[in-house]
């Protein structure tokens, strides 16, 4: 009995032991298959389900950026701001009085933050706020609310204002470039994002930081050629004219001919890029790149050119321009005037319809639109500025008497303001043409000019424009104490429905300053003029004299030593000896 | 019997070594943080100063006080004197 008893309980610690084996076996292949083998549900599985549980990653936002002017003056700066956010499933579990209390900091009610977790109950983000202001987030953040945390953000804040939006642009609520600067160089501007790594606790708070996964690469810097003193007089003058004229619109660009460099570029109506709430579509664009206009008048140096090359003709051909009208294919074109028989600077001089139309009809179509495209209209300008446009020059191979005699005079095609300041720049560089810039140049990166006309022909172009501006021309109002200037007025019709209409212009003007060493063209449109005053030498051309004063003054450009008192720092002629 | 003294030796100075990056790393990890932080404190304060001196120093302001409390003017053809060196 007690053999077989004792028989019977090693037999039953044997199976107790084996199934303890067994289990044990199971247990250490198990472990072995989680922790060692590569499998479905390996340990990499494994690792990313706890990562997952318990680490957070969190993006760096990269700083972007800054655009100054020529002179390094800030344009455009990203500063630090704070956005709030909420985890949804840990707040829909607060009280109700916390939840009033969270609605009532942030600045909303508690109705609406209640119908806003609804929405997102079914996600771990939302935001409460965007773009606090650092001490505002303070506030709230230091009430330590479950489920309420701080994301670091950048706000790009613009310090010039106004003044230089149209050029500048802006960025959206996530900091990328929507318009101008801000969208043309956006790859440049916004930099590379980086990855920070956090272990979060059961609630979500971030426990400890891991380390970087990612730097942060921040955005290049860009140093425009606008020069913000420049820009400033430029806004100044033309709000100025548009409150006068109370116009419709209004474009002015100055532009140094010798570099390409735009050196101020505004454009009316404008926006405040620091707050744009009720901010109209039509404010943002910037009219100087992205508008074009019928150029008028401001195209007849350009006829000249053509009259000039043909070599049929010289500044003091004769044309005659009784009886100060005439009718092409069933159109009367007038001038103001009878002016007789004048050589063709007084054609240019006076802004002869009749003198240019004869020209016009003698040279044929073709080739003044040949000449108008080697200056660049109707071609693209290359700024890289997002929305630019090429105007249009029509491209014919058979033109009408009409046609020919529109085009000399600027009808019939269309330009922006910068083509035509980029056209004009060829007068004031000895028949070269620089590559219009918006970023600042120096002698290292100045690319080559391209030679678009005979350096006679310049001058002499540039002598007839000079006495536009003088005597009986018709730019007189564009002259500028102490200084030659030479320039075109243009006045438009503006095309409606019914064709041009007769109390519709935009004025123009197109200058070169100072004559006797030109430098700068400065080109001034004013749309839609309202009252007596609608021609470009009433309205415009006393805005280009306002400006050139300011932009000489400013560039150190000294007056006519004629003009002035003068005298010679003998000290410095000693020094010298 | 040596090359377990070796080894021993080996291991004991890898796991110190490894004990010492680690530190270091959290140092300079700490380091690092401090540093992201002050950098945020300045570019707040820049910012801060930023729109002050916009706001003080913006051209229409300055023209403004210039020509209306200061009474100053841009100077006519007369009041320039040209200095030829």
């Amino acid at each position: 009995m007690n053999f077989k008893g004792a028989n019977f309980y090693l037999w039953r610690i044997i199976l107790v032991s084996t199934i303890l084996a067994i289990f044990l076996v199971i247990g250490i292949l198990r472990l072995f298959s989680l922790q060692i083998l590569e499998s479905e549900r390996g340990p990499n599985f494994l690792q990313k389900e706890g990562s997952k549980r318990s680490l957070r990653a969190f993006e760096i936002p990269a700083y972007r950026g800054v655009i100054t002017d020529r002179h390094g003056e800030s344009l455009a700066v990203s500063t630090p701001v704070v956005s709030i956010f909420a985890d949804p499933s840990i707040l829909a579990d607060l009280q109700e009085k916390t939840l009033s209390e969270i609605s009532g900091s942030i600045g909303i009610s508690s109705g609406d933050l209640k119908a806003k977790l609804a929405t997102y109950l079914d996600r771990d983000f939302m935001y409460l706020a965007r773009h606090l202001s650092p001490d505002a987030a303070r506030v709230i953040l230091t009430k330590d609310f479950p489920g309420v945390y701080e994301q670091k953000e950048y706000r790009r804040f613009y310090p010039a204002g106004e003044a230089v939006a149209h050029v500048v642009g802006i960025t959206n609520l996530d900091g990328r470039g929507i318009e101008g600067i801000e969208l043309a160089y956006e790859k440049w501007l916004s930099g590379k994002t980086g990855q920070k790594r956090y272990i979060k606790n059961l609630h979500g708070d971030a426990v400890r930081d891991i380390g970087i996964v990612k730097a942060a690469k921040p955005g290049g810097d860009l140093r425009l050629s606008i020069d913000l003193r420049l820009q400033y007089v430029h806004h100044r003058e033309l709000r100025r004219a548009m409150k006068s004229y109370d116009a419709e619109s209004g474009s002015l660009i100055t532009l140094d001919a010798k570099t390409g460099e735009i050196l101020a570029m505004v454009s009316e109506p404008g926006y405040n890029p620091n707050n744009r709430q009720d901010v109209s579509i039509g404010a943002i664009r910037n009219r100087v790149l992205a508008d074009s206009y019928e150029p008028g008048s401001t195209m007849k140096p350009l006829t000249l050119v053509a009259a000039l090359e043909s070599g049929r003709y010289t500044v003091e051909s004769m044309i005659d321009t009784s009886p100060g009208e005439i009718e092409i294919d069933g159109k009367l074109l007038q001038d103001q005037l009878n002016h007789g028989l004048i050589d063709l600077s007084r054609v240019i001089v006076k802004s002869s319809q009749v003198g240019m139309t004869k020209l016009a009809l003698q040279l044929g179509g073709g080739e003044i639109s040949h000449v108008f495209r080697r200056f660049g209209i109707g071609e693209p300008v290359n700024t890289g500025f997002p929305g630019e446009t090429w105007g249009l020059l029509p491209r014919r191979s058979v033109w009408t008497q009409i046609q020919e005699a529109n085009l000399s005079f600027g009808y019939g095609l269309t330009a922006s303001p910068i083509q035509i300041a980029k056209a004009y720049s060829v007068f004031a560089n000895r028949g070269l043409q620089q590559p219009i810039s918006l970023l600042a140049m120096d002698a290292k990166t100045l690319p080559e000019a391209r030679s678009i006309l005979s350096t006679t022909t310049a001058s002499q172009v540039l002598r007839v424009l000079k006495l536009v501006t003088e005597g009986d021309g018709t730019g007189l109002k564009a002259k500028v104490p102490g200084y030659p200037i030479a320039g075109k007025t243009g006045t438009v019709r503006k095309l409606g429905l019914s064709g041009y209409q007769t109390d519709q212009h935009i004025a123009l003007f197109a200058g070169i300053m100072p004559a006797d060493s030109p430098r700068f063209v400065t080109v001034v449109v004013i749309d839609k003029p309202k009252g007596d005053k609608y021609h470009g030498g009433t309205v415009a051309a006393p805005i280009f004299s306002k400006v050139a004063e300011a932009t000489l003054r400013l560039m150190s450009i000294p007056p006519q030593k004629e003009k002035v008192r003068f005298l010679y720092d003998s000290s410095h002629s000693r020094d010298r000896a | 019997m040596y090359l377990a003294i070796i080894l021993y030796f080996f291991i004991f100075s890898s796991s110190l070594a490894l004990i010492a990056s680690s530190y270091d790393c959290r140092v300079s990890y700490s380091l690092l943080q401090n540093l992201e932080s002050e950098e945020w404190s300045l570019r707040e304060n820049h910012s801060r100063l930023l729109l002050e001196h916009s706001t003080w120093a913006s051209y229409d302001r300055v023209e403004t006080i210039a020509r209306e409390k200061l009474l100053m003017k841009s100077p006519t053809l007369g009041n320039l004197v040209l200095v030829l060196k």
